[in-house]
């Protein structure tokens, strides 16, 4: 039974993937998960290609940061440039979810299961880029992490209190919709 | 009462110096540390306590000192290029015997090197950065809970020995966020430094030894105190006397060394009287351990030394846990500045393996992997 999840968002600073790395791992911490959030520290943050990794784990962490993900969101094209060895290798393991309005994998090079959303846009046409993180939270929290969505949408709701909270969960909710029909 | 949050190695650093009842932060902000004054310049006026931000590092230790000479608990934060500026300090601090807690979150240097980026090679500076003789203790936190306990650790032991205590950090361990368990104040055992009791005339602040440590009044109170860096007599007034000078520098080293088993010990992981150990300490402990976890569940007999205390280095419990191994790999992100200690213990050269990385990027667990397996092949 798998009892690690090892999460990868990487994509341009200011799509917001610090804050939603942030907002997984406090959604995992209130669900009595061990959880490890690691973000780029940076200029990558402020513009240039900017990550977050995020474990959660049913066991003690030994290793907090990412060798190797499990599971690796991409929303920007300079992603596969880093990723390549990982994503160009046969026996990787790790699943691929990209952006496929601005992210699509490169033709040929990709070797992991990939699953296309629209990521940026629907955040866009909820709120904006910047909320493009919650719609991929969504995905996951459906497909893949082994998160309560209430959990996921408190944590959402402590870090953007008001309106600007009500904006991002529907930004999250509306990533749950788009991986409805997404069997992993 | 016990709390549990999820917290970065910063924070959990600030939120332990609180409750180990600091109350005066004076500090220049440098990345990576600057989250620790931030967080500084917002809680210490609800605790009642002092923020200041101070024009430059050198400022900011000498306010410490002041604070810390009128009777508060004080600290600051930097990273490389600001420990430099505090060096001198450092050593006013070890000389006059002041308390204080200089948290120290290693970037990649030398000098300015990459401000954001992680290296583990402050490990000499942080000891020698200061000229002279001097003693201090130098304690390496491995993760967020670790950075907690060890940053209420270092103000007990600032009280306690009357010296600088520096927590060595790390860029990476300081922006990770992890589970943490914060103990309040009322459920920590917190060291009171003491005071002098008898009559004020007369009062030698240097006079009076407990374990080798003065008992020394604030400044202002009514025991009148003199603080100075020059070599002093028991009474606080400088002295150029040979016999004085070696008294006094041989006493400030006494004072920690001989205490060393009060200082927070190695933790030793995996097989006793193991062919393969790890010597590691901060964030490269955690990727140690779980490669030393890893190479055990396949048949190894590897164990693992996770060093906290790094100075006064702990010769002794190294010695002990290490003097059965074939060989040891000492795991740092830097040139080999604690395999150079492992020799200076009187291990063989040849028996130790450094894994070292100085490409601003952390250790990972494959990386001593591999090593541990070419070793056992």
């Amino acid at each position: 039974m798998k009892n690690t999840w090892r999460t990868i968002l990487s994509g341009s600073g200011g799509q917001g993937m610090g804050m939603a790395g942030k907002i997984l791992a406090e959604a995992a911490f209130m669900q009595g998960f061990n959880t490890a959030q690691s973000q780029t520290y940076g200029a990558g943050a402020r513009g240039d290609l900017s990550q977050s990794g995020i474990i959660i784990s049913s066991e003690d962490i030994l290793f907090p940061l990412i060798e190797k993900p499990d599971l690796l969101v991409i929303l920007n094209n300079k992603s596969y440039g880093h990723f390549a060895p990982i994503l160009n290798s046969n026996c990787n393991g790790t699943i691929l979810i990209y952006d496929q309005d601005y992210a699509p994998p490169p033709k040929g090079k990709i070797n992991s299961p990939s699953f296309g959303f629209t990521v940026v846009n629907k955040a866009r046409e909820i709120l904006s880029e910047k909320a493009a993180c919650m719609v991929a939270l969504g995905i996951l929290t459906r497909l893949w992490i082994p998160l309560d969505k209430t959990n996921v949408s408190q944590a959402i709701q402590e870090t953007f209190p008001g309106k600007t909270g009500l904006q991002n969960i529907k930004c999250f909710e509306e990533g749950l919709k788009l991986a409805e029909n997404y069997p992993l | 009462m016990t709390i549990k949050k999820l917290l970065t190695g910063n924070d959990a650093c600030t939120y332990a110096a609180i409750n180990a009842g600091a109350r005066f932060f004076a500090g220049y902000p440098i990345t990576p540390a600057t989250e620790i004054v931030e967080l500084c310049s917002e809680l210490m006026p609800v605790y009642n306590g002092n923020f200041i931000q101070m024009e430059d590092e050198i400022a900011s230790i000498a306010a410490v000192i002041g604070a810390s000479l009128g009777g508060a608990k004080a600290f600051t934060a930097t990273s490389g290029p600001g420990l430099a500026l505090m060096s001198e300090n450092i050593g006013f601090a070890a000389m006059a015997e002041v308390p204080c807690v200089i948290i120290n979150v290693q970037r990649y240097g030398p000098s300015t090197g990459i401000a954001t980026k992680f290296s583990q090679s402050d490990v000499m500076a942080v000891r020698w950065g200061s000229p002279g003789d001097h003693s201090l203790i130098v304690l390496a936190p491995s993760s967020v809970q670790d950075s907690y306990d060890l940053t209420v650790e270092a103000f007990n032991l600032s009280e306690r020995f009357r010296t600088p205590v520096i927590l060595l950090s790390d860029a990476a361990l300081a922006h990770v966020r992890e589970k943490v368990e914060i103990r309040e104040p009322g459920e920590l055992n917190l060291y009171q430094r003491e005071k002098p009791s008898g009559p004020v005339n007369g009062y030698l602040p240097y006079g009076t030894l407990h374990n080798n440590v003065p008992v020394m009044s604030n400044f202002g109170d009514e025991h009148i105190l003199r603080v100075t860096g020059l070599v002093h007599q028991e009474s606080g007034y400088s002295s150029d006397n040979s016999q004085i000078a070696e008294e006094l520098v041989q006493r400030l080293a006494r004072k920690i060394d001989n205490y060393q088993e009060e200082l927070p010990a190695p933790f030793f992981y995996g097989r006793q009287a193991a062919d393969l150990i790890v010597v590691s300490f901060g964030i490269s402990a955690r990727a140690s351990l779980e490669a030393v976890n890893t190479v055990n569940s396949e048949g190894f007999k590897a164990g693992m030394l996770e060093l906290r205390t790094i100075w006064p280095f702990p010769r002794k419990k190294v010695k002990e846990l290490c003097s059965g191994a074939k060989k040891i790999l000492v795991v740092e992100a830097n040139h080999g500045q604690v395999r150079e200690q492992l020799i200076s213990c009187g291990f063989p050269p040849e028996k130790l393996r450094g894994v070292n990385k100085q490409n601003a990027e952390v250790i990972t667990p494959s990386e001593v992997l591999l090593a541990l397996k070419e070793e056992n092949s």
